[in-house]
C-alpha cells in the first residue's frame, strides 16, 4: 500500500487540517498531554533514526535532551531569560557539546561510539545529581511558561501548537537534509561505507552533521518540555530513557526517517496508559516488552504497510 | 601520605582491580568472539554476588558457593544466548536493546524475590597478615588470588583444543567454520564463559562490599571504559587497564570521595583522545 | 614532436607489512596518462593489497603514491577519490537498495559545489547541480549500456550487469585514474570481450586505467604496459610480448602450477 504520487499532497493537507483544529475536537486534558510528550518525544527519536541509519547507534539521546531541558530550565529561572532566547541557545548549546564530543568519537569507530555514549548517559545523570547550581537531585523548578506580551501559554491546547509547530519545524528540518544531497550521502553510507568512501564521501563529515542536528533538535526538544512541565530533574534523562526513545523508533519503523519516530512515539505513549501494571512488576513487564520487540516486530509499525526502500520520509 | 596508607590503597586498588579484570574479560570475551555487546554482563555480576550470597546464608561452605555461583551465571548466560542473542547478534542496536531490556528484567527480579534489602555476609577469612608495620587483611588479599586463579584457567582453558577453537572463531568465524567449528556452540560457549567470570567476580565481592541490587550500574560504566581504553578484544588490554582502573579508583577515593568517578572519566577522556581504537585496538578492517 | 611524457601516477618504494609477513615490498611504479596498465601475477602475489594500499583502504607502511605530482600515501579514501584516484572492487559492491540510476547517481557526489549549507537551504545553485547531475547520469548510464536497467535494485542484477555497475559508479566520479579490479572476473569470453571494449571506451574519454586482472586474454587485448607482481615484489615490466618471454615470470607462474596453487 503506497500512496501514490498524486494523493500525496491532498493527505498531506489533509493531515495539516486534521493538526491544526485537533484542540478542538479533543477535549480529553490527559489524551493532550500524551499527544504534546509524543511530539516532543519524536524529534529526539528523529535524531535518533538519523544516527541510526549512518551506524551511529547511540544511547545517549535523553542526554542531548536533558542538556537542552537543562540549559533552558537554567537560562530562564536563574538569569531571567524568556523562553523564546531559551529555546535557540538550548539548542546550540547542545550542538556545540555535541560538535566537540563527536570530534573525539566519531573517528573511533562505532563499538566505541556505542560505548562511550552509554557512558556519557550514567555521567550526564550522575554530574547534574550532584551539581547543586541546577538543583542536584531535586532538579530545577519553577521554570517559567512561554508568553507572547501578556498571553502566557498555560492551558494543553495553547502547548499544543507550541510542540505542533517546534515538531514540524524539525520534522522539516530532517527533511531538508534528506531530500539534499546529504541525504544522499547520507544513504550512500548506509548501504556501503566502503563504496561511498570510494566515491569521495567524507564519511566522517557526514556523521558529525547528523549527529550535530540530532543533538541540535534534541536540544530544542528539551527546552520546550522544561518549559512545559515546568520542573526537570536528572533521573529523567538516563540511559533507560535514552532505550526507551529509541524503542519508539523501532516501534515506528526505523527506516521511515520522519512517520517512523512520530508514529512509534504515539503508539508507545498511548499503550501503556491503557496498560495498567503495578509498580513493582513494570520494569519486568517493560523489559519483557522490549525483548518481544527486538525479537518479533523489529520492521515496526510502518514496515507492515510500506516495504521500506530508504525512500521512507 | 604515609607508607602505610600507601600500602593500604594499592591493596584496594588491586582489589577492586581484580574484579574489574573479571568482568572486562568477561565482556571481552563475549565480544571478542560473537560481537555481542551484552549490556546486562553487569547484571551477571549482580546475579553472582546473589546467588553466592544465598547459597553462603544458607549454610553452604564457601568455596562451593562460588563455583556453584559461578556455574550458574554461565548457565543463566547459555540461556540468554539461546533465547535473546543468538537471533539478534547480526544487529548491534537491537541486541544491545534486548539486553538492556533483559538488565531490566533481571534487577526487578531479584528486587521482587530478594526484597530490597543488601545481602550482607561475613567475611571469610578471618585475620591479617602482617609485614612490618602494615596490615592487610587475608580477606582481600584472596579475592586478588581467587581472580588470578580464574584467569590462569581461562589462560590454560584457550590452550586446550576447545579453547584453540573459540580462539579460531574469534580471529575469524568464516575460516573456523570451514576446519568443522561450529560458531553458533562457539559463541554460546564464549557467552557462557563471560558469564561465568562475571558471576565470579560478584561473588567474590560479596563478602567485601555486600550484596546490592544496583552493583551492576557502576560496574557497567567502569568496565566499558576499561574495554573502551583498552581496545575491544584485546584480553590483555582488559587485565592491565583493569589492574590501572582499580588503582586510580582507590587513590581517586582517597582524595576525592565519590568524585573520584569524575577522575576517572578525564584520564578515560584524555586516553581515549590519544588512542581513539584503544591502546591495544585494532583500527578497524579498513581505513573506513 | 616528442616530450617528457608525465606519469600520471608515480610510486616509489612502496612496501606493506602486516605483523612481520611482507605483502608489498620495495614497489615502484609509473602509470603514464592515458595509459591502460596492468598489473598482474599469480595468486596470493599482493595485487588486491597493492590496489588497496593505493586507493587508501589499507595504509602503506613506507614509500610514496605521487598523484600529478603530489604525495598522496596519507590521505583518506575519500580525499584520493576527490583528487580522481577512484578505484572498483574485486567483489561486488554496490548500493543493494538503491536502483541502478541512483547508483550512478551517488557516484557523481564529486562533482557538488554547492557548500553544505547551500544543499541544506536547497538554494537555487543547489537546485541546479542536481539537474545537472541527473542530466549526467543518464547520460553515464548511456554510456555504459545500463540505460534499460536503471530501474532495478541493484541486489537484483545478474553479476555481470552488476560488475558494470560498479565501474559505472567509479566513473561517475570523472577519474582521473580509475583503478580496475579484476574487471572480467567470473565472466564468460563473450562477456569479457564487451567488457574490453568498454574499457577502451572508457580510456577514449579520457581516463588512465590502471587494472588488476588473471584474465590473460583481457589484459593482452587492453593493456599496452604490464607489471609482474610475484610476492609483493615486481618481476617484470613491459609490453605483452616483452613479459611472455621473461624467465622469471614464467618461472613464478610454473612454480606455482606445479605447486598446484596456481
Amino acid at each position: 500500500m503506497r500512496l501514490s504520487g498524486h494523493l500525496k499532497i491532498p493527505s498531506l493537507m489533509l493531515a495539516g487540517v486534521i493538526l491544526i483544529f485537533l484542540p478542538f475536537v479533543i477535549k480529553n486534558q490527559h489524551l493532550m498531554h500524551i499527544i504534546i510528550l509524543a511530539s516532543l518525544e519524536s524529534i529526539v527519536v528523529m535524531g535518533f533514526v538519523a544516527q541510526h541509519n549512518l551506524k551511529l547507534i547511540t544511547f545517549c539521546t535523553a542526554a542531548f535532551w536533558g542538556m537542552g531541558a537543562y540549559i533552558s530550565g537554567f537560562l530562564s529561572t536563574k538569569l531571567g531569560l524568556s523562553f523564546w532566547s531559551c529555546l535557540p541557545l538550548a539548542g546550540i548549546g547542545t550542538a556545540l557539546f555535541a560538535f566537540i564530543l563527536g570530534l573525539i568519537v566519531i573517528r573511533s569507530g562505532w563499538v566505541t561510539f556505542l560505548m562511550i555514549s552509554i557512558v556519557l548517559g550514567e555521567v550526564f545523570v550522575e554530574a547534574l545529581g550532584h551539581m547543586d547550581i541546577v538543583g542536584g537531585w531535586d532538579g530545577i523548578t519553577g521554570i517559567p511558561r512561554p508568553a507572547i506580551g501578556t498571553f502566557v501559554f498555560v492551558s494543553k491546547g495553547a502547548y499544543y501548537y507550541l510542540a505542533l509547530g517546534l515538531t514540524s519545524l524539525c520534522a522539516v528540518i530532517f527533511a531538508a537534509f534528506y531530500k539534499s544531497a546529504i541525504g544522499k550521502a547520507w544513504t550512500a553510507i548506509n548501504q556501503s561505507p566502503e563504496l561511498a568512501a570510494s566515491v569521495g564521501i567524507n564519511i566522517f563529515k557526514y556523521r558529525m552533521i547528523a549527529y550535530v542536528a540530532a543533538a541540535f533538535t534534541s536540544g530544542l526538544s528539551g527546552s520546550l518540555y522544561a518549559h512545559y512541565l515546568c520542573f526537570i530533574a536528572p533521573h529523567t534523562f538516563g540511559i533507560l530513557r535514552s532505550l526507551y526513545l529509541s524503542i519508539n523508533a523501532a516501534v515506528g519503523g526505523l527506516y521511515f526517517f520522519i512517520s517512523g519516530p512520530i508514529i512509534g512515539s504515539i503508539i508507545l505513549r498511548a499503550v501503556p496508559e491503557y496498560l495498567r501494571i503495578t509498580d513493582k512488576y513494570e520494569p519486568i513487564f517493560e523489559g519483557a516488552v522490549i525483548i518481544l520487540i527486538a525479537l518479533f516486530f523489529r520492521r515496526g509499525v510502518l514496515g507492515f504497510f510500506r516495504k521500506s526502500t530508504l525512500r521512507g520520509l | 601520605m604515609s607508607f602505610t596508607i600507601f600500602v593500604q590503597l594499592l591493596v584496594n586498588g588491586l582489589v577492586m582491580g581484580s574484579v574489574y579484570v573479571l568482568v572486562a574479560t568477561g565482556f571481552t570475551v563475549v565480544y571478542g568472539t560473537a560481537k555481542v555487546m551484552n549490556f546486562a554482563h553487569g547484571h551477571f555480576y549482580m546475579l553472582g554476588a546473589f546467588i553466592y550470597g544465598g547459597l553462603v546464608m544458607s549454610g553452604v561452605h564457601w568455596a562451593i558457593s562460588l563455583v556453584l555461583a559461578g556455574m550458574a551465571v554461565g548457565v543463566f548466560g547459555l540461556i540468554a544466548w539461546h533465547i535473546i542473542f543468538k537471533p539478534l547478534y547480526q544487529d548491534v542496536f537491537l541486541t544491545v536493546a534486548a539486553s538492556i531490556g533483559m538488565g531490566l528484567i533481571m534487577v526487578q527480579g531479584i528486587i521482587v524475590t530478594a526484597g530490597e534489602r543488601d545481602i550482607i555476609v561475613p567475611s571469610v577469612f578471618k585475620g591479617v597478615l602482617e609485614i612490618g608495620d602494615i596490615t592487610v587483611p587475608i580477606e582481600k588479599l584472596a579475592i586478588v588470588a581467587i581472580t588470578f586463579g580464574v584467569m590462569l584457567i581461562l589462560h590454560f582453558f584457550l590452550r586446550t583444543k576447545i579453547g584453540k577453537a573459540l580462539e579460531a572463531t574469534t580471529i575469524d568465524r568464516d575460516a573456523a567454520s570451514l576446519q568443522g567449528i561450529n560458531p553458533g556452540r562457539m559463541f554460546g560457549l564464549a557467552m557462557a564463559l563471560g558469564s561465568v567470570m562475571a558471576g565470579i567476580a560478584g561473588a567474590v565481592v560479596v563478602p567485601y562490599l555486600t550484596a546490592q541490587a544496583n552493583m551492576g550500574n557502576t560496574i557497567t560504566l567502569i568496565f566499558l571504559c576499561i574495554v573502551v581504553v583498552a581496545g575491544h578484544g584485546s584480553i590483555k588490554g582488559a587485565v592491565i587497564v583493569g589492574i590501572l582502573f582499580g588503582l586510580i579508583k582507590s587513590i581517586g577515593y582517597h582524595f576525592l570521595g565519590s568524585m573520584d568517578i569524575i577522575l576517572l572519566m578525564v584520564i578515560v577522556a584524555i586516553l581515549m583522545y590519544i588512542k581513539p581504537w584503544g591502546i591495544w585496538g585494532v583500527e578497524f578492517k579498513r581505513t573506513i | 614532436m616528442t616530450g617528457l611524457k608525465v606519469a600520471l601516477l608515480e610510486i616509489r618504494h612502496l612496501s606493506k607489512r602486516f605483523e612481520g609477513l611482507a605483502a608489498i615490498s620495495d614497489f615502484n611504479l609509473e602509470v603514464n596518462e592515458l595509459e591502460i596498465h596492468g598489473i598482474i601475477g599469480p595468486n596470493g602475489a599482493g595485487k588486491t593489497t597493492l590496489f588497496n594500499v593505493i586507493s587508501g583502504f589499507l595504509p602503506a607502511t613506507a614509500g610514496s603514491v605521487i598523484f600529478k605530482g603530489e604525495d598522496i600515501v596519507k590521505l583518506p579514501v575519500h580525499s584520493r577519490a576527490k583528487r580522481g584516484v577512484v578505484r572498483s572492487f574485486q567483489l561486488i559492491n554496490l548500493f543493494p537498495e538503491l536502483t541502478v540510476y541512483e547508483n550512478a547517481y551517488v557516484g557523481h557526489h564529486r562533482s557538488h559545489k554547492t557548500g553544505l549549507i547551500g544543499q541544506f537551504l536547497h538554494t537555487a545553485s543547489a537546485k541546479e547541480e542536481r539537474k545537472i547531475c541527473a542530466q549526467k547520469t543518464t547520460e553515464l548510464l548511456e554510456f555504459m549500456g545500463l540505460s534499460s536497467l536503471k530501474g532495478e535494485l541493484a541486489k537484483n542484477l545478474p553479476y555481470g550487469h552488476q560488475k558494470t555497475l560498479g565501474i559505472c559508479i567509479a566513473l561517475a566520479t570523472k577519474p582521473s585514474l580509475l583503478m580496475l579490479d579484476e574487471p572480467v572476473a567470473g565472466m564468460n569470453p563473450e562477456e569479457t570481450m564487451n567488457m574490453v571494449k568498454l574499457i577502451q571506451k572508457i580510456r577514449d574519454n579520457n581516463v588512465t586505467i590502471l587494472l588488476v586482472e588473471h584474465d590473460m586474454v583481457a589484459v593482452a587485448n587492453l593493456c599496452e604496459r604490464i607489471s609482474v607482481l610475484n610476492y609483493g615484489e615486481k618481476i617484470a615490466e613491459g609490453s605483452m610480448n616483452e613479459i611472455k618471454g621473461s624467465e622469471k615470470v614464467i618461472e613464478a607462474y610454473l612454480g606455482k602450477w606445479e605447486e598446484g596453487s596456481l
